[in-house]
């Protein structure tokens, strides 16, 4: 309850302070709406009627409806502006406000938070659904001024017009929510057996739709009438628990509409009503009129107070997940910590190891290294022996969980890891091309003040020459069709020269590079590992390769298996120890043997 | 205001309306039945009530009826209502859900065959599949709400029509009032809406930066290199300015919106509302022509006309909104596939002697991707094609497959056109691996099996030899359910998630375990580790000695052991031969193959391989 609240202040102060006039105008909005209908439905008509059944001078009329002309002519000025400029101005605001927030949090949160499915589906959720806790946030405002307005003015009007009408409308009100309740409680166990239903039945539509199942679909027609019978048992099963409940749902949905509903406003009150007016003579016809009118709008804004609460409730289940998001304070921080000294220095590893869960077993298990500034360190292995892990180690992208990584003499943890990643170059497998300039692909920053001959040079060291010659808008061509018809989508060889161009670029200390060639031809492939040699001169390199001809020529092999080294040494020297690693190369190198 | 272009003509979107209702009746004719009784009811309903009921309670308060006859007309009224309530909660809380249930049924089952049905190229071209994705999304809510739409247009238009009979039986000149809400929903609502359109155009391009942004935020493979580089400021300022140029586009609109939105409002209520309030107060105390009831009932349905009004123009705009849609699904549905996937034809029988692309040449979209292709597989004998990135290798085996049809020239399976043979039969002579592995949310033996006609008795024992075949079978046994588990999360949380090295492994068994003459690997090795490939390749020529045998592979140390190897470079095939003679060619492969082979063999730059 508590929290509740909370979270709905937590929205509010948010929306305040980034457009406060916004947020002011909002609220008075509800109450303009209800206010304007109260002027001219309820006050308006009854001193029309009033003014007709008591024959009052025709000017009255006449001066009192001016007047609401009047306002209403002036109020919906606003009104245009508000819906028409200051919404559209100041909702993608009040989004922003929130979303760079949380964007700040995603780009800073550990890493491992990926890697726990729970975590990252509440993020995700968060992300998605912050634009839509806005909105659900604003509408409910709107909905208690709206509510509060009603209750304000009808209400009183019915308290001062005929007291007892209101309780007719709040019996109504009251019965009927105990009803809802109940059905409310029924339809939520239908929800429930039906969700897996729904989900079962959009799956196979997905598959039947999406062009990455298409293929397979063709090459085995078998799979799809396997999954149009499951659809087609997935819509019986929902429509045989709709026929379950069926009747029930009905009979409550009749009691409540009609028994506590209708019934009691249009057939009580109404002989209450003609009862007063045609017998005891105590209440005029005009606002016996509008009494029955207005009943409806009064009922509308004691539900719409008494849905106000389970909005909230639902909408706070949301905005927790965005608020435990922001919360979340990160183990690695991004910007605390100690500035590196200048130049290459020697890394250090000592007894690492690691696990990505508590229960899980060790991913890395008791590594040491030392490697010199400059040395070539080739890492091979099998799938599955811990090499990606070593890297994102290096980078610190996590944290061992036990040992330490040195260098330049220190704990890697004492630096900024802002200032370590920009002395660290590095080439996933899963690299990404985003959507903006060429440039700023191979920068990964803002570009607006940069030469672009560093740039140029980076791409040409990683082989992209003759491509970027090609390109008419040079290193302005807009990268993916994302957001521009022009853009161009480039190869997969073609990206990962991009993605290369940008580990060369910034000309840092420590080169890592894992699996850069696994998708490319031979060709490109030699053509990427001649570029290495040229532009890893005087640095450190890490190599991850399953090709082992790309890492022979490394100053050190490391095998690892099962999270630990287990041979190494220079090509030559691994050899001739005729272990693992010289096994591996003779399967790999025997097949270009002559026979 | 400049006319918009519209993506279908009026015609054609009032013709897609009929074609959804009978669509929908052919589906599930009852409830189209029932929803035009409860629109019907609806409107009858309101216009009762504003148009009769307080009228005649009050003409007979002013006529001194005695409170029992009122009491009977209340009773009977009170007692209609109740049948109508009745019936509306019957149809709200049992016929519809059942009914939706049927209507998502019977429509997504067309839907299915059709997508089955047509050729692939369809799901490749964005034009089309777009389309295609827009018509499928909630086809069914869709289709419903369209023919709600229909209704609501149809009686809508009747009970404007009844309520301008009832206020002209009041009063003939209070008719006239009703001008202001048909201007201002006919032609200010109408401008608002061009309006907002071209608004809503001009923010397209912000909003999808937006929603990129927003992706790109959020989805792990991302997440990296946010960590690493200075990206985020990137993105961040992509935001700005897209939210920057959301305020621009509204700034251009507003002036003219604030005009419009004024002259609206007043038109369509204040007008009206004011304008009778002051009419009727006229008739009634100034020339005495108009009884406090006849007052009350115009009081009301003023009102009530207004919204009748309102929601007959929106209906209308919906129903040509709609209209796109149902243009999407239909021309979906009407679509003409050129290769139709049931295609009949002769029976190719169960032996492959030979297949020959002759002369083939193959464009998409324009681009030439294969040209001029002559190659030949016999049985029996393995086959290797090789070539640089996006060489067309991949599209040589579409178009075996008959995914595509050769734009020219033709392919022949045992001396016959492959066009000419049952599409189904012909397909199922070849097993594939493609690069790209996807996976059922089904167990790993439905996985490996995929539909495939093996009894039941032999699946354990199948599926086991060919995942061991592909690698694959130690790491399904350490999964809890082994054979059993069910892939992906898609709906079992327990669902496992295989690293992409895994998954493909299982791709490849899927082509072990069918029984077919032939057989097509494309690259089933490139994320393995040496000793996992070369195991796999050894495993591949074994086991399909029988078989004829096609791979495709950047390792060229795979491919000398093939019978024949196919280079493809410039879109053709440009060098054949085996492996021998390929090398003594000194051409484009003996190039490849030396550069690679070059640092297993410790040659120094410039050495040549034998």
């Amino acid at each position: 309850m508590k929290r509740v609240i909370e979270n709905q202040l937590f929205l509010w102060r948010l929306c305040f302070k980034t457009a406060p006039a916004y947020m002011i105008y909002f609220l008075y909005d509800g109450f303009r709406y209800q206010g304007i209908i109260f002027l001219e439905h309820v006050l308006g008509i009854r001193y029309v009627l009033h003014c007709a059944e008591y024959q009052e001078p025709f000017s009255k009329a006449l001066l009192y409806i001016g007047v609401i002309l009047i306002i209403n002519m002036i109020q919906i000025i606003p009104d245009g502006m508000f819906i028409h400029g200051w919404s559209y101005k100041n909702k993608p605001k009040l989004y922003r406000a929130l979303k760079e927030k949380m964007y700040e949090k995603a780009a800073e949160i550990d890493l491992s938070c990926y890697d726990d499915p729970d975590y990252y589906n509440d993020f995700v959720l968060a992300v998605a659904e912050a634009e839509s806790s806005i909105d659900r946030f604003l509408l409910m405002c709107n909905h208690i001024v709206q509510a509060l307005t009603i209750l304000f003015t009808t209400g009183v009007f019915y308290l001062m017009t005929d007291a007892a009408g209101v309780l007719f409308v709040l019996a109504s009100f009251i019965l009927r929510f105990f009803v809802s309740k109940v059905v409310n409680k029924l339809n939520y166990a239908v929800r429930l057996k039906v969700n897996p239903l729904e989900r079962k039945r959009n799956y196979v539509s997905r598959v039947f739709y999406l062009n990455d199942y298409a293929k397979e679909l063709r090459l085995h027609p078998a799979v799809g009438d396997q999954l149009e019978k499951e659809f087609e048992e997935a819509n019986e099963s929902i429509v045989a628990e709709q026929k379950k409940i069926g009747v029930k749902r009905s009979m409550l949905g009749f009691f409540k509409d009609y028994a506590v509903g209708d019934f009691i406003i249009d057939g009580l009150y109404i002989t209450y009503l003609v009862f007063q007016a045609a017998v005891l003579h105590t209440i005029d016809y005009s606002n016996a009129v509008v009494l029955f009118n207005r009943t409806g709008s009064l009922r509308r804004g004691m539900t719409d107070l008494a849905d106000i609460f389970p909005q909230m409730q639902e909408n706070s289940l949301y905005v927790d997940k965005i608020r435990s998001f922001l919360e979340y304070d990160p183990k690695i921080k991004a910007h605390e910590g100690e500035l590196l000294p200048e130049g290459n220095a020697e890394l250090d590893l000592e007894h690492l190891s690691f696990k990505y869960k508590e229960d899980m077993e060790e991913t890395l298990k008791d590594i040491s290294l030392k490697v010199k500034p400059g040395e070539k360190i080739a890492i091979v292995g099998y799938n599955g022996a811990g090499k990606t892990t070593l890297i994102k180690l290096l980078m610190r992208l996590y944290d061992p969980t036990g040992g330490k990584i040195r260098y330049h003499g220190k704990d890697i943890r004492e630096f900024q890891p802002y200032d370590y990643h920009s002395h660290i170059g590095v080439v996933f497998q899963d690299y990404q091309m985003y959507g903006a300039s060429l440039k700023e692909n191979v920068v990964m920053d803002c570009t607006d003040e940069l030469k672009d001959a560093p740039v140029t040079d980076a791409l040409e060291r990683a082989g992209f020459k003759e491509r970027l010659r090609k390109l008419e808008k040079g290193l302005d061509t807009q990268v993916t069709t994302e957001f521009d018809k022009e853009g161009i989508n480039f190869s997969g060889g073609e990206s990962q020269k991009v993605a290369i161009s940008r580990a060369f670029y910034k000309n840092a200390d420590i080169l890592i590079m894992d699996e850069p060639s696994s998708a490319l031809d031979p060709i490109a492939e030699y053509e990427l590992n001649k570029a290495m040699e040229s532009a890893a001169k005087g640095k450190t390199v890490f190599y991850i390769s399953h090709r082992l001809s790309t890492t022979r020529d490394a100053d050190r092999i490391i095998l690892l298996e099962n999270g630990r080294i287990e041979e190494e040494g220079t090509h030559e020297s691994l050899l001739a120890r005729n272990g693992k690693y010289a096994e591996m190369w003779k399967v790999q190198a025997g097949r270009y043997e002559n026979k | 205001m400049s006319k918009k272009k519209r993506e279908i003509g009026r015609r054609r979107a009032l013709q897609n309306n009929f074609y959804a209702c009978g669509l929908l009746k052919k589906i599930c004719p009852s409830l189209v039945g029932h929803l035009a009784i409860s629109r019907f009811l609806g409107y009858f309903e309101w216009l009762f009530y504003s148009a009769f009921f307080m009228r005649y309670v009050i003409n007979s308060l002013e006529a001194g009826d005695s409170f029992g006859t009122i009491m009977v007309f209340v009773g009977i009224v009170v007692a209609v209502s109740g049948a109508m309530s009745l019936y509306n909660n019957v149809l709200n809380g049992h016929i519809m859900p059942i009914s939706r249930a049927i209507v998502n049924n019977g429509l997504y089952k067309i839907l299915f065959k059709k997508s089955r049905n047509v050729e692939l190229e369809c799901f490749e071209d964005s034009e089309f599949y777009d389309k295609y994705t827009l018509a499928m999304e909630k086809a069914d809510e869709r289709l419903i709400d369209t023919v709600q739409a229909v209704l609501r247009t149809f009686f809508g238009a009747i009970a404007s029509v009844c309520a301008f009979v009832f206020m002209f039986q009041v009063d003939p000149i209070s008719v006239l009032f009703i001008i202001f809400p048909v201007i201002g929903n006919f032609i200010f609502n109408r401008m608002i809406s061009h309006l907002d359109y071209a608004r809503n155009q001009d923010m397209v391009p912000h909003n999808r930066r937006i929603a990129y942004i927003n992706r790109v935020m959020y989805l792990p493979e991302y997440a990296k290199e946010m960590r690493l580089t200075d990206v985020f400021k990137l993105m961040r300022r992509q935001s700005r300015e897209a939210i920057d140029g959301l305020a621009d586009v509204t700034k251009k609109y507003t002036k003219k919106a604030v005009v419009l939105h004024w002259l609206y409002v007043m038109f369509t209520f204040t007008f009206i509302f004011e304008g009778l309030l002051i009419y009727g107060a006229y008739r009634t105390l100034v020339s005495h022509s108009m009884t406090l009831a006849q007052l009350a009932v115009i009081t009301s349905m003023m009102v009530s006309t207004t919204w009748i009004l309102i929601g007959f123009t929106e209906s209308l705009t919906a129903l040509f909104k709609n209209g796109l849609f149902i243009e999407y699904l239909r021309s979906f549905l009407e679509y003409n596939e050129k290769i139709p996937e049931n295609s009949e034809g002769a029976d190719p029988g169960k032996r492959i002697e030979s297949i020959e692309f002759r002369n083939v040449s193959f464009s998409y979209k324009d681009k030439q991707v294969l040209k001029n292709l002559n190659m030949e597989f016999h049985e029996g004998r393995t086959y290797a094609i090789v070539g640089y990135n996006g060489a067309g290798k991949t599209t040589l085996i579409k178009l075996l497959l008959r995914f595509y049809d050769p734009t020219e020239g033709t392919i022949l399976l045992n001396g016959r056109d492959i066009r000419e043979y049952d599409l189904k039969k012909y397909r199922a002579l070849f097993a594939t691996a493609f690069q790209d592995h996807r996976m059922f949310s089904m167990s790993v033996m439905d996985n490996v099996v995929m539909g495939e006609d093996i009894p039941m008795e032999q699946r354990e024992e199948k599926v086991t030899r060919a995942l061991k075949l592909s690698g694959a079978y130690d790491k399904v046994m350490t999964l809890k359910k082994g054979l059993d588990t069910i892939l992906t999360h898609e709906f079992d949380n327990e669902g496992a998630v295989l690293s992409g090295g895994e998954f493909q492994k299982i791709v490849v068994a899927r082509a072990f375990v069918k029984e077919c003459p032939f057989k097509i690997f494309d690259e089933p090795s490139s994320a393995l580790d040496p000793i996992a490939e070369s195991t796999l390749f050894d495993n591949i020529y074994e086991s399909c000695k029988d078989n004829t045998l096609v791979f495709i592979s950047h390792r060229l140390s795979s491919v000398q052991n093939a019978d024949w190897v196919y280079l493809l470079a410039d879109n053709t095939v440009k060098e054949e031969g085996s492996h021998k003679s390929l090398m003594e060619q000194k051409g484009i492969y003996a190039d490849m193959y030396s550069k690679q082979a070059r640092n297993y063999l410790a040659l120094s730059e410039g050495g040549e391989v034998a």
